[in-house]
């Protein structure tokens, strides 16, 4: 048995267990490319069989180790037994104490609380937990770290994906160790005084805050809140503008607690054990022990825990005698870290971590070996070499989630590293330093403002137009394929490596190693070329390509409000309204922000043709305002109702500023594309609404979307008045789909409207409010028709699809397909 | 932590037990040269091929400094010898050099374990052994304080342990000497002379192994063994490489 491991090595099983949450994720979440796996695992086995031949007993192993990956992820997301969210939505009283800092903003707090009882319907329960707590309002009275809170609240499961492209805050959340939310108001928050947080955890907390206090009281802001979010990792206080700066400079990876600082740490200790002469297993132990502890200071972020564990079994390797291994190194980080808590796989800061890492590891020395054949000045060889291997192991990543491509990024890594050493150096001594003695701890401090405040000008320099760019990101599969094909890259470079000069890597040499002992050439290539296929196979029947003859709508989820973003065969993007927050609740543009923008980002839009705005209300305008600036608009087309707000009205100048035609619509307007296209206004009446309960509503427009046979009708906010007018019109109002009007408000006229329609399916768009939409007669009259009903506040984002025959409808919240 | 060896005739792969194993899990054994991965417990620190092409242990005349690797003692006449016998994994040149520089300078002591198994073993295999102390070359107190470790001392308590002697660090350099590589060949018997002391004290006949990594001139190693030699012991000498001279003496 040990003989075997040893022989496999823990790379193998790392990969075997990273795989098997991945495969436990696709199995609960979206069966359909399991194909795709398959083809994969398919793919390594045949190179696996092509280079060595592997045993059944070691298949078994493999296998066994998948499966405990995929048994660990599945109990992550669905922890066994009673749990907070079973009682997630109704009132409840409970108790808990904080254990992280808490986080302060203006308008609210958030806590991080760990639940210790729970008292629901009179019954006590002893149900463990971790809660996010929230509580608005300003100027509330803040809690400690450490504090036992008694809160009555009703507890809230955090939302999932809501739209395609969207943030999935719930598996945030849980990868983050985080079960449930809950908004109590401030007055049903009572402190219970002094909680138990564990001696560790209390005294690393503890002393954090005391050394963040020293930085803010010896720095001014923003160095403090830099040095902060540099030395812990803490960015919660940073301004947004400094981090988006960093990141557009492609150096938000410096605000990762990671290999750099802990190897400081680490350095900093073996150095301080030199000078007082300590010898033997003293200095590594010592040195493995504070790093540990500060990553545990750090909050244990993947970065800062994959740190210390690679640079332990360095030192470990140093103290055994033993050469070190980077590859097994960061394989057993990875499965530490995995075990802890398999989620984290999916989360952000692992997967760059983890790729700078192993690009460092594998890239860089063919990058030094270009470098220097390229008679690059020596001694920024492996500067150079090091950091660009960093980039482009994790570029992709980062083009796929922030859709930024750091054009500079390089060049601004090169000149900030150095800095960056420095600024830990002297930040992390002065902070230590400065809880004993004060003085000499705040001039180290003072002494790291210069270079905090270079480095906040540098990464300033980046929001320059031309050194970053908005990308538009790839799909996921363009991303695998890229890191595939980086992988060939190097497996053919080691493996030339090897047979000129015998130096390489332990993973790959082995295989290539492997390689050799293949009987023949030609055997070998076989092997390779069919796997290949395979995959690729695998992937073209996954993903077939998109057909030009699709006609897409994606009804995005927007909360309490309208957006709908429809694709045309002929390559017209519509959208039609874009949410939006009422004014009275602060910015009217936040949801084109955080769904509107994204989701174009994430489809590849680049151009709106045609915005219909269907009347002024803030639910269906303000989604545009923030996109004024990042995506040309051609035309706007608006209702020919006066009124609106300021934001409407600013809106409006805004659009013709930027060259947007704008549009009165009229009733019988017919616009088209192809013969197979049109899209025809049938509302508002050349004689406007006056005097209904809002004519705003009324005159919103409404209009019929044709593509082939099949119809959708667009309704925009209309009322009893203006449905009963077209009703006792002469239009053809048949649609396979209908928009349910003013997001299912009360409709008198709903059945007659429905009888009128003759959809196959209803979608409405509508989210939490106050207003009790949809309205119970509405849903009734849909559900008496028998008519499937479609909702963003129970399934998210809903795409519609179709060749103009038939209509294919997907929703977010669940990969189930339905055809129609 | 020191893989030791226990039955030399065993040969090839050990059993190893479960720490070995676990360290081997996690720092996989390399082949010297060519660095691929090897099983853990070899006697010899390379793969298959390189062990292939590895000609054995070299025997250096302990008075004209001839080598064999055959032949006992190469029948010439000198005298004043410190040394019973003097052994060298390899000669060096090519990829030794850089072994034993990164052995020296890199802090690579993981290299030192690798090769004082192996010249332990090799000693084994020509049935040299029964060695009371194993003792390596000492480095200056400074000197071993400014490069953290003596990397003659880190081979020989591989090398003892492989031999199952004791390692014992029976002598101090008690002056500070200019280094062997900076000044010429003639100058080197000069520069050590008078430089080492035993320390402690041991029995008369007393057989010991002296360790360091090159011989070149063989100087510091001479006077080591002086000194040795001086305080009763039968001295064997044995070195990772040997840089023989330019010309031979015939």
């Amino acid at each position: 048995m040990i003989n075997e491991l040893v022989k496999r090595s823990l790379v193998i099983i790392t990969a075997a267990y990273v795989s098997g949450i991945i495969i436990g994720r696709i199995l609960i979440e979206d069966l359909r490319i399991i194909i795709l796996f398959a083809g994969i695992i398919l793919f390594l086995f045949a190179v696996g069989i092509s280079y060595r031949s592997i045993s059944l007993y070691k298949i078994t192993l493999i296998i066994l180790t998948a499966a405990a990956g995929a048994a660990a992820y599945y109990y992550a997301v669905m922890p066994a037994g009673e749990n907070l969210l079973s009682y997630a939505g109704s009132p409840v009283y409970l108790e808990g104490t904080i254990i992280e800092e808490p986080v302060l903003h203006d308008d609210h707090a958030v806590y991080h609380l760990r639940l210790e009882m729970l008292e629901t319907a009179g019954a006590k329960l002893s149900i463990k937990g971790n809660l996010l707590v929230k509580i608005y309002g300003e100027k509330n009275e803040s809690y400690w770290f450490g504090e036992r809170l008694g809160i009555r609240g009703t507890i809230e499961s955090p939302r999932s994906q809501r739209n395609p492209g969207g943030f999935d805050y719930n598996f945030y959340l849980r990868s983050q160790g985080i079960d449930a939310l809950i908004y109590p108001a401030p007055s049903s928050v009572n402190s219970l005084g002094e909680g138990h947080t564990g001696f560790a955890r209390g005294a690393a907390i503890k002393l954090r805050s005391k050394m963040t206090d020293q930085i803010i009281e010896n720095l001014p802001s923003p160095s403090a809140e830099l040095l902060a979010a540099i030395l812990f990792g803490q960015r919660h206080y940073l301004p947004a503008e400094v981090e988006d700066n960093f990141r557009r400079a492609g150096a938000g990876h410096l605000m990762a607690v990671s290999g750099l600082h802990v190897g400081l740490v680490a350095a900093l200790i073996l150095g301080t054990c030199r000078l007082l002469n300590l010898k033997g297993a003293i200095p590594a132990i010592a040195a493995i022990l504070c790093i540990f502890f500060y990553a545990y200071l750090t909050g244990m972020r993947p970065s800062s825990l994959r740190a210390a564990l690679m640079i332990s079994t360095v030192l470990i390797a140093l103290l055994m005698e033993r050469e070190q291994d980077l590859p097994n190194a960061i394989s057993f980080a990875a499965l530490i870290t995995l075990f802890i808590n398999p989620l984290l796989l999916f989360s952000i800061g692992f997967q760059l971590s983890y790729a700078a890492t192993l690009a460092i590891i594998y890239i860089r020395k063919p990058l030094e070996e270009i470098l220097s054949a390229a008679h690059f000045p020596g001694i920024l060889i492996s500067p150079v070499a090091v950091t660009t291997a960093a980039q482009i192991g994790v570029i992709p990543i980062s083009i796929y989630y922030f859709h930024h491509l750091p054009v500079a990024g390089l060049i601004f890594n090169l000149l900030l590293l150095p800095v960056i050493a420095l600024v830990v150096g002297l930040g992390l001594s002065g902070a230590i330093i400065s809880l004993v003695f004060s003085l000499p701890g705040s001039i180290l401090l003072w002494a790291s403002r210069p270079l905090l405040e270079f480095m906040l000008y540098l990464t300033g320099i980046s929001s320059m137009p031309w050194l970053y760019m908005t990308v538009i990101p790839p799909k996921t599969l363009s991303i695998v394929a890229m890191y595939i094909f980086i992988s060939i890259f190097l497996i053919f470079y080691y493996r030339r490596g090897n047979e000129k000069n015998k130096k390489s890597l332990c993973l790959l040499a082995k295989q290539v190693d492997g390689l050799r002992a293949m009987r023949n050439l030609l055997n070998k290539r076989l092997v390779f070329f069919i796997s290949l296929c395979l995959v690729l196979l695998a992937v073209f029947f996954i993903f077939p390509q998109d057909s030009d003859k699709l006609l897409t709508v994606t009804f995005l989820d927007v909360g309490q409000g309208a957006a709908a973003v429809i694709e045309t065969p002929c390559n017209l993007v519509i959208m039609v309204d874009a949410g939006g927050r009422p004014a009275f609740r602060g910015d009217p543009g936040v949801v084109g922000e955080k769904v509107i923008l994204p989701f174009l980002r994430y489809k590849g839009i680049k151009q709106v043709d045609m915005a219909v705005i269907t009347h002024p209300h803030e639910d269906h305008f303000g989604g545009f305002i923030p996109l004024v600036d990042q995506i040309p608009i051609e035309k706007v087309l608006i209702s020919p109702v006066e009124g609106g707000s300021v934001h409407y009205q600013d809106l409006l100048s805004r659009l013709e500023l930027a060259g947007s035609g704008i549009i009165k619509a009229n009733r019988g307007d017919l616009w088209h594309c192809g013969s197979d296209l049109k899209l025809k206004v049938i509302g508002p009446p050349e004689k406007l609404f006056r005097g209904t309960s809002s004519d705003l509503n009324n005159n919103s427009i409404v209009f019929i979307l044709v593509y082939k046979n099949v119809r959708m009708l667009f309704t925009g906010d209309i009322e009893d008045p203006a449905v009963k007018e077209l009703l006792g019109g002469g239009e053809d109002l048949r649609a396979n789909l209908l928009l349910v009007p003013h997001h299912g408000g009360y409709l008198e006229a709903m059945a007659g409207l429905v009888d009128r329609v003759q959809p196959a399916l209803a979608v409405i768009q509508v989210g939490s409010n106050s207003f009790g939409h949809p309205h119970p007669f509405v849903l009734k009259s849909l559900d008496k028709a028998g008519i499937p009903v479609y909702r963003n506040d129970l399934h998210g984002a809903v795409t519609v699809e179709t060749d103009g025959n038939d209509i294919r409808v997907f929703v977010v919240d669940s990969p189930l397909v339905s055809s129609f | 932590m020191t893989g030791k060896v226990k039955n030399v005739k065993s040969a090839g792969a050990e059993k190893p037990g479960i720490f070995d194993a676990l360290l081997q899990l996690f720092f996989p054994e390399r082949c010297l040269q060519c660095r691929i991965i090897i099983p853990p417990g070899n006697r010899i620190p390379l793969c298959g091929r390189c062990e292939n092409s590895y000609e054995g242990l070299i025997r250096i005349c302990p008075r004209c400094e001839n080598f064999s690797r055959s032949e006992p003692d190469c029948g010439c006449a000198e005298s004043n010898i410190y040394f019973s016998s003097i052994y060298a994994l390899h000669i060096y040149e090519a990829d030794w050099r850089s072994l034993l520089h990164r052995l020296k300078y890199r802090q690579n002591s993981s290299l030192a374990r690798p090769l004082g198994l192996w010249l332990g073993n090799q000693l084994l295999t020509r049935q040299e052994k029964g060695f009371d102390y194993v003792v390596p070359v000492p480095l200056h107190k400074s000197r071993e304080r400014e490069r953290g470790f003596n990397q003659s001392a880190l081979i020989a308590r591989h090398t003892a342990s492989a031999l199952n002697s004791e390692y014992h660090e029976l002598l101090e350099k008690v002056r500070e000497t200019a280094s062997q590589t900076s000044i010429n060949r003639q100058d080197r018997l000069l520069n050590v002379q008078g430089a080492f002391r035993v320390v402690s004290p041991f029995r008369r006949g007393a057989k010991i192994l002296l360790i360091d990594d090159i011989y070149s001139t063989g100087s510091t190693l001479k006077e080591a063994a002086r000194e040795l030699k001086n305080a009763g012991a039968e001295v064997h000498a044995a070195v990772i490489a040997y840089n023989p001279p330019r010309f031979n003496r015939s």
